[in-house]
């Protein structure tokens, strides 16, 4: 059962696609022979070359949505699409907030089940089979659509790497809007940009955090330089927090806040179980220590024996230096 | 005392009864005297009333008689009050009548008071000279009423009378100036802090007394002529020598000044009785014949079933809720401030302060007393009135903060150090059980707790499941048992949950386990089955959830038939031990440290050539030392390893300072002030020692945060057993060829 | 506070997800080699925030009730237990046979069914469940209402006769507003969950439980459960990306084993 076309849902804000968008036409170029972009805003112009260029062939625009929150409008105008002209062979998105929204209004509007949480997609003898990661990242599962298509799947973001396929702009199709009705009329009337540098603590997917094994408050900006390097929020234990170095806020454990994120940098932490109790959600752990015994060695994905104050140094200016590469390996 | 308050009968009226039945008497022999003949008193002896006009023996024998009266109501009012709380059983019966004495006598002799010294020596001088005066005085008026042929004093008797009351007199001068100095000249913390003016009114009293005693004395003796027999009067004596010269009337006229003057200091004396706290003189004794109960010292107040009970309040937050003996506690306070002194809360700067928490109790008590609102209250506080902080109903919350019970650590230093026994953990815990059940108010964190505890058996809400992982590290590993069998070996091993999952204490669940192997002990561990035995949940008032998981490892335990545990933590061991025979679970119970004593005592456990070339410092556990009682026991294990030296911290054993962990403390935050644990581990630390070793899983983690906090990671803080097994390696590794060392 | 009365009898729906209870140990199916479970069901912690916000929205409204929706096998109630002893008023359970292997869809086909009758003005749920995480399934039961819906909510608040949210982004959050009725699902951390006080729990025992089965709901029972789901496991395989608990020694290399792990788990 061949692939034919696969709608890739891309973002845009101001002229500049999203790199996850990008990343999905990479990965659906490679599973089908036509490969068209979804999108919403009012910069579908602006953005044709840049999706035409890493593989979408035409646009699908719904347009200036004037405030109204995507998942609806964008839902019923695709709905609208597919009852016009048939569906694609399967819809890609990312695990965005929006996206989410928009994978679910899409599968209870079009009654089609959807994969999320995928890390991957190869093409099977039945259609795509959608992978994913299970016990820690130890073990792979596939899984497969038996509906008729649209078959919806949600990849996490940075699954794929962005690869440009050099292809001409995009060809622009606006959309119209059906009625939404009372199910659109959620609106946003104003946006904020948080003015801190990163996430909030319990919502970063990324945290990285301090403990006494730093030695010294001075050393804690090498956890708030790593956590801004990588996007993610800085955290401490309730020992460099009692001793002053950070507030509160700052403090994951029993007595402070629990965090889930993809991965935790635990950072001359040795892992006593009050903290222990607040990060072991994470999907991943990577550890830095000097005590080849600490028990945060066993719960961390990676352990790496050292001393946190040369490791961590060293690891923000190799990251450097991999930007000024220009990314991925 | 007070089973049913309906009773016609109560115990107030007793009170009321005892000072109805005094007065009569007074007035009885102010009766008697007036009709009887003075004695003639011949040769040594003296003329009691002497010089003292008719009218004004009347009146002194009216007013006293009136004012005994008054002590007798007053006292019975305040009975009322305790008898507002709930039901006690603190019976006297033939098993407990021993203990009540002895505790009663250790009170009423110093014994409790002495515990500090100097207020020991302070108080003593005030107090066995005051009964003494009081009996001197006693003595005098029967000598003075008894028919002439059975009067003794007189002659040599008369004499050692003289001798033995004026050297009190003296003493009780000599104790009242102490008193003030401690006060006003030395300000003691625990005095100054709570100094109010009637603490003058009452030394000013005691100091008008006693100097207008031997005064009166001396001009007597003057008056008399200074008999030579007088000279056994050996303040009496020296005195009247500087009234030697004056005129008769003078004389006469001076000492009746001073008479009137101490008498009217002894009738401030009775109404000062029960109106301020020198009531203890009364309560104190009384609170300390009752505080022998039937439960012990480490268990809670049990509650009735939560799951079946149809009762719909629980805890304490009224005056109601409490029972008449915590009510009668209150009064029985003499506001030392012992308990100031030694709470590791108050110390580190939380806003707990153990009296505050026995007197506010006692405010509101008073100041909610049947009657209260008007001009005059029926009931003095247990302190002078402070007019800002009146309170109109028996609300407890009206002057007790949430923020004070939270902090408690439940460490018991209070309870242990009051020379009156009055017990302050249980109030506190009581309070602390209305916070939870009935309004849910407790520290955030405290939740996350309560719902791992429900959901994971575990505080946690590690994965139940791995509970018995630890043994993996054990080569012959452990036999896990289940409940579907008999239980068949000689020791249950409760781990615990931080022996379990943390990881620290999980190196001393295999210390121990490795060494219980060693002494060839036959035991076994629950694994999976086994459940957080709800300490952390009673003592932070969640009665609901500890019925809820001691009520399921009773099931266990009982239907295994378990009958002898052995366990590390402290606080599994208080619970099992003195907290599940509430719950139908009774068990013999030895916490490790005991365990390892004995099996070292019997030579089951052979150190060998077992050697620690440390300076070590033991940290008492609260739960161990004095919920339980044990101070040797890991004293002696620790201290039968060579080359150890035994350091001990400024306070240690019943004295020992909180890690602060307990009291579910272990599970909040400490925002408040300076941390418990780091102020323990500073006094560690100041001993020199190079290592602390402790026998409880909370006490190694809040000390060892401390230690590493100083930045003196040199310092080994670890568990008893792991010292133990260190010790046997190194020194097994000695007799063999190549490096020493601990795994 | 001129709002009051407009909300006045507000009535809002919260599903929530009763999942197995971690201290029961499981046993392994000899058949299926799967783990079960046969203890009771407790209420998974991230629902706890709605039924939280959804007693403190109908006391900000001045009245109403609260109402929880779950689908549960065997009528297991643990988890409604502890819903209904924080305050929530009553329960809907589904509880089905037909019902287990049921997809995010199926799910919020089966809740759709249940909360339609009841006329709610808002419906709460977590953004996504503990176990599961799909995260789809509020999203799906706002398209199967006809409602609006706004997802990842951080703080919400009534106001002129809507709800005003404010809507985690990625870049911060914006300020949505919404008419009633709606669906809003809140973040772990917008409110504290009130823990249940001995009288809640008391009371929860008493509190009404309608329990409905899918022809109760007059739903086809070929749309639910394994064979509503339309997806299949198609094989399992050990990853290949990576060793779980690798420790290396830091021989001034360290860092590029960190970035390769980064790179691994795409998070650089």
């Amino acid at each position: 059962m061949a692939v034919g076309r696969i709608w890739v849902v891309t973002e845009s804000s101001g002229g500049v696609a999203s790199p996850a968008g990008l990343e999905l036409l990479a990965a659906a170029r490679r599973l089908a022979p036509v490969v068209e972009a979804v999108h919403w805003g009012g910069d579908a112009a602006e953005v044709a070359a840049v999706l035409g260029g890493h593989g979408a062939t035409r646009i699908l625009t719904v347009g200036d949505l004037e405030g109204a929150l995507p998942a609806v409008p964008v839902a019923a105008a695709l709905a609208a699409r597919i009852e016009a002209s048939g569906p694609p062979d399967a819809v890609f998105l990312t695990a965005s907030y929006d996206q989410r929204d928009l994978a679910g209004r899409l599968s209870a509007r079009l009654d089609r089940p959807v994969l999320t949480n995928a890390v991957g997609v190869t093409e099977g003898a039945d259609g795509l089979l959608a992978e994913h990661a299970a016990f820690g990242g130890s073990t792979v599962v596939r899984a497969r659509i038996t509906a008729p298509p649209p078959h919806l799947f949600v990849f996490r973001p940075r699954t794929f790497a962005a690869e440009a396929a050099g292809g001409p702009p995009a060809d622009v199709e606006v959309l119209a809007v059906p009625d939404t009705g009372a199910a659109g009329a959620a609106t946003i009337v104003h946006r904020h940009v948080a003015e801190r540098a990163g996430p909030a603590l319990d919502e970063a997917s990324v945290v990285v955090a301090g403990g006494r094994g730093l030695g010294d408050p001075s050393r804690f900006g090498l956890i708030e330089q790593l956590a801004r390097r990588l996007g993610g929020a800085p955290a401490g234990t309730r020992a460099v927090v009692d001793a002053g170095w950070v507030p509160y806020s700052y403090q994951v454990g029993q007595t402070g806040t629990t965090v889930k994120p993809t991965v935790y940098l635990a950072c001359g932490i040795s892992g006593a179980t009050q903290h222990l109790v607040g990060m072991k959600g994470a999907r991943h752990i990577v550890a830095i220590n000097k005590d080849r015994d600490a028990p945060i060695f066993g719960v961390a994905d990676l352990g790496v024996v050292g001393d946190v104050t040369k490791v961590l140094p060293r690891l923000l200016e190799a990251l450097d230096a991999r930007d000024d590469r220009g990314g991925t390996q | 005392m007070a089973r049913d308050p309906a009773r016609r009968l109560s115990p107030s009226h007793l009170a009321v009864a005892l000072g109805v039945v005094m007065g009569a008497v007074v007035a009885l022999s102010g009766l008697t005297a007036a009709f009887a003949d003075e004695h003639d008193v011949p040769g040594a002896g003296r003329s009691v009333f002497g010089n003292v006009p008719g009218p004004l023996r009347a009146v002194f024998y009216a007013v006293t008689a009136a004012l005994v009266v008054s002590v007798g109501v007053q006292f019975g009012r305040r009975v009322r009050n305790w008898q507002r709380g709930g039901p006690e059983s603190r019976p006297t019966t033939r098993a407990n009548t021993g203990r009540r004495l002895r505790r009663f006598r250790q009170g009423v002799l110093m014994g409790t008071v002495a515990q500090d010294r100097a207020a020991g020596i302070m108080h003593s001088l005030l107090y066995f000279p005051f009964l003494v005066l009081f009996a001197v005085t006693v003595v005098l008026e029967v000598d003075h009423l008894v028919p002439e042929r059975f009067t003794f004093l007189h002659g040599d008797t008369y004499r050692a009378y003289s001798l033995v009351g004026d050297v009190a007199g003296a003493a009780f001068l000599a104790g009242v100036v102490w008193a003030l100095v401690r006060r006003y000249g030395r300000r003691h913390f625990r005095l100054r802090t709570k100094t109010r003016p009637e603490d003058a009114v009452v030394l000013g009293t005691f100091l008008l007394i006693a100097v207008t005693g031997p005064l009166v004395e001396g001009i007597r003796i003057a008056l008399d002529g200074r008999p030579e027999f007088e000279r056994w009067s050996v303040v009496g004596w020296p005195l009247s020598a500087l009234f030697d010269g004056m005129s008769a009337g003078a004389l006469s006229t001076a000492h009746q000044v001073a008479w009137v003057v101490h008498v009217l200091g002894f009738l401030a004396f009775l109404v000062l009785l029960p109106e301020t706290k020198l009531r203890h003189m009364v309560t104190s004794p009384l609170n300390l014949y009752l505080s022998d109960r039937d439960r012990p010292k480490g268990a809670m107040r049990p509650m009735p079933d939560l799951a079946t009970t149809d009762l719909e309040r629980f805890g304490a937050a009224t005056v109601e809720d409490f029972t008449w003996k915590q009510l009668l506690d209150t009064d029985a306070c003499t506001v030392c401030g012992r308990c100031t002194e030694v709470c590791p809360a108050q110390l580190t700067g939380k806003p707990l302060d153990p009296r505050e928490i026995v007197l506010k109790v006692g405010q509101v008590m008073a100041e909610s007393a049947p009657g209260a609102g008007g001009p005059v209250a029926p009931v003095a506080p247990v302190v002078g009135h402070e007019p800002s902080l009146t309170v109109s109903a028996s609300d407890m919350f009206a002057r007790v903060t949430a923020e004070e019970l939270w902090a408690c650590t439940s460490c018991r230093a209070c309870d242990e150090v009051c020379p009156v026994d009055i017990e302050i953990l249980d109030k506190i815990l009581d309070m602390r059980r209305y916070l939870t059940l009935m309004e849910s108010e407790f520290p955030s964190e405290l939740g996350r707790t309560f719902r791992a505890m429900e959901n994971s058996a575990n505080p946690w809400a590690m994965d139940q499941s791995s509970r018995g992982s630890w043994t993996d590290a054990l080569p012959e590993g452990v036999p896990v048992v289940d409940a579907s069998g008999l239980f068949d070996h000689e020791y249950l091993y409760w781990v615990g949950c931080a022996g379990s999952f943390d990881d620290r204490n999980r190196k001393v669940t295999v210390a121990t386990a490795t060494l219980l192997h060693r002494a060839g002990v036959d035991f076994a561990i629950l694994g999976p089955m086994e459940r957080c035995t709800g300490d952390p949940a009673r003592r932070t008032g969640n009665e609901y959830l500890f019925q809820m998981l001691a009520g399921s490892n009773v099931e266990t335990l009982n239907g295994m038939g378990v009958r002898k545990i052995v366990t590390q933590c402290p606080h599994c061991f208080n619970t099992l031990a003195n907290e599940y025979p509430q719950l139908g679970g009774t068990y013999e119970v030895v916490h490790h440290s005991q365990l390892l004593e004995s099996l070292l005592a019997d030579g089951r456990l052979d150190l060998g050539d077992a050697r620690l070339d440390e300076k070590v410092t033991y940290h008492d556990s609260c739960y161990l030392g004095r919920h339980n009682d044990v101070y040797d026991a890991p004293r002696r294990v620790i201290g039968s390893l060579k080359g150890i030296e035994i350091v001990e911290m400024g306070r240690n054993r019943a004295d020992g300072m909180c890690c602060g962990a307990g009291g579910g403390r272990m599970w909040m935050e400490e925002h408040t002030g300076t941390k418990v644990g780091t102020e323990r581990a500073e006094q560690a630390l100041a001993t020199g020692a190079t290592r602390v070793a402790t026998a409880c899983p909370f006490c190694a983690v809040m000390i060892d945060d401390g230690v590493k906090e100083a930045g003196r990671d040199d310092v080994v803080v670890q568990d008893i057993a792991v010292h133990l097994l260190e010790a046997l390696r190194r020194g097994e590794a000695a007799g063999m060829p190549g490096p020493a060392g601990f795994e | 506070m001129e709002w009051v009365g407009e909300y006045a009898g507000m009535k809002v729906a919260v599903c929530v997800k009763q999942i197995p209870d971690p201290a029961t140990p499981g046993r392994l199916d000899p058949t299926t080699n799967t783990l079960v479970r046969d203890g009771k069901l407790i209420l998974d912690d991230s629902d706890a925030y709605g039924v939280e916000m959804g007693l403190q929205l109908v006391d900000a409204a001045g009245g109403g009730e609260v109402v929880l929706v779950s689908m549960a096998p065997h009528r297991e109630t643990g988890g409604l237990r502890t819903a209904l002893a924080m305050g929530a008023d009553r329960a809907v359970l589904v509880s089905d046979d037909a019902l287990a292997g049921s997809d995010a869809l199926g799910t919020a086909k089966v809740l759709a069914a249940a909360i339609r009758p009841l006329g709610a003005d808002l419906v709460l749920a977590a953004t996504e469940s503990t176990d599961g995480y799909t995260g789809t399934t509020p999203v799906q039961l706002a398209e199967l209402l006809g409602l609006p819906s706004v997802t990842f909510a951080k703080r919400v608040e009534l106001e002129g006769g809507g709800l005003r949210v404010r809507r985690q982004t990625e870049a911060g959050y914006d300020e949505v507003t919404c008419p009633l009725p709606a669906l809003v699902t809140v973040t772990a951390g917008v409110v504290e969950p009130r823990y249940p006080s001995f009288k809640g729990i008391m009371g929860a025992k008493n509190k009404p439980v309608d329990v409905h089965t899918v022809a109760d709901l007059g739903l086809d029972p070929a749309a639910a459960g394994w064979s509503g789901a339309r997806q299949v496991i198609v094989d399992v395989a050990p990853s290949e990306q990576r060793r779980a608990g690798e420790v290396v020694e830091d021989q001034g290399d360290a860092h590029q084993a960190i970035i390769r792990f980064l790179e691994q788990i795409k998070v650089l």
